[in-house]
């Protein structure tokens, strides 16, 4: 497996001075995606703003991880909302301007 | 520049106590925080606006200051500002004007109790600024490279690397190009998302290109020479005799540019379908009949 994009759980619980236990409750709440590569846990880069993320609310608003789950997937409903307004916005710019 | 009353932003009546304003903080806080509320500017102001609120009722010493002066503020900076003055005499510049429209705090706060007034209370919360999103939109062909590009986010001019086979719908992040932070924290992130637009005649699946290339029903048969046209040469193919319908055939490395690997390509999967001849001559039915009859099956 190519190892190049991924990091190791425990380096990055070690550089943001966290339990490594936040993280795999977040893995098991399906927030965030974990990997094992040579028996250790790794996350894919892609990941990372995402637990940083759930970090910053956890820390600055001591959310705790049942409501980071909550949260989480709220962010990925307004997300996809917005996603449609602006696909939509655009049609609606095309046909205005037609 | 108009007087804010900081008690109202919380919530808040004057007798509040620090408890309260720790609670109401921390409510409004979990609802405007930046990361709950992407790509939303409204939000984003009105959390500056309850930190600079906390930042004055939760420490005693603003609060006394802001709860004697009141409305007439104005006269109490004048007065502050005439006392430093004093005070300062002989020694270095402390208090700076930042002001701006990315300035974290108001023309009033920095007014009452100085720009730098907020620094070095060590109990300070800092918040990283709000993420920005942006969707940039380009052709398939755009991305077949890696090249730069020149965006303008927020007024800000951004050269931006857009590496070879980036998928569409994939988001990359700018690290610092978000939203300024506030109390001293780290500015946000850019996240760019990217809406390809797939104008040429094959499909695409990652790396893997797929393209359905029409033969006649003779090649089809007999086998024989085609040339197609790949994503950016020609290439020369043989058929073999009794090419079926549907049939595949890969061409190795002759796909789109592998994401972030250098030199590494994709194939170019093409799907062959058998076109059946629909204007025939006389003769040429003949033909056909006399193969039916030959018991061709």
């Amino acid at each position: 497996m190519d190892t190049r994009n991924y990091i190791r759980v425990r380096q990055f619980c070690s550089s943001h001075n966290i339990a490594e236990s936040f993280v795999r409750i977040l893995q098991e709440y399906e927030v965030i995606e974990m990997v094992e590569i040579n028996r250790e846990l790794h996350l894919h880069e892609y990941e990372l703003p995402k637990l940083e993320k759930m970090l910053r609310l956890h820390k600055e608003l001591e959310i705790d991880p049942q409501g980071l789950q909550a949260v989480h997937h709220l962010l990925q409903k307004v997300a996809l909302l917005q996603q449609e307004v602006s696909t939509l916005q655009r049609k609606l710019d095309r046909f205005e301007n037609s | 520049m108009e007087f804010i009353d900081y008690y109202n932003v919380l919530g808040l009546d004057k007798r509040a106590t620090d408890k309260d304003i720790k609670k109401a903080y921390r409510k409004l806080a979990r609802k405007y925080h930046p990361d709950l509320n992407p790509n939303d500017a409204e939000a984003e102001k009105k959390f500056k606006q309850i930190n600079e609120a906390n930042e004055v009722l939760s420490d005693p010493e603003k609060r006394k200051k802001y709860d004697k002066y009141g409305k007439d503020w104005e006269h109490a900076a004048e007065f502050e500002k005439a006392g430093r003055a004093g005070q300062q005499r002989g020694r270095s510049r402390t208090y700076t004007y930042s002001g701006g429209p990315e300035s974290e705090f108001s023309d009033f706060f920095e007014s009452m109790f100085g720009a730098s007034g907020f620094r070095g209370q060590g109990r300070q919360v800092k918040f990283r600024g709000q993420d920005f999103n942006a969707e940039l939109r380009l052709n398939l062909l755009d991305v077949k490279q890696t090249h730069k590009r020149t965006l303008t986010v927020n007024g800000k001019n951004i050269r931006i690397t857009i590496p070879a086979g980036i998928e569409d719908g994939q988001t990359i992040k700018i690290k610092g190009y978000g939203g300024t932070g506030i109390n001293g924290g780290p500015k946000g992130d850019l996240f760019i998302t990217f809406s390809l637009i797939n104008n040429t005649r094959f499909k695409r699946d990652g790396a893997n290109l797929y393209k359905t290339v029409e033969i006649p029903i003779i090649k089809a048969v007999l086998g024989g020479e085609i040339i197609i046209n790949t994503l950016d040469s020609k290439v020369k193919l043989q058929l073999k005799p009794g090419t079926q319908n549907g049939a595949q055939v890969k061409l190795k490395g002759k796909g789109f540019p592998k994401y972030k690997k250098e030199g590494e390509f994709g194939d170019l999967i093409v799907t062959y379908k058998i076109k059946t001849p629909t204007e025939l001559t006389e003769d040429q039915i003949e033909l056909f009949k006399k193969l039916e009859a030959s018991g061709l099956k």
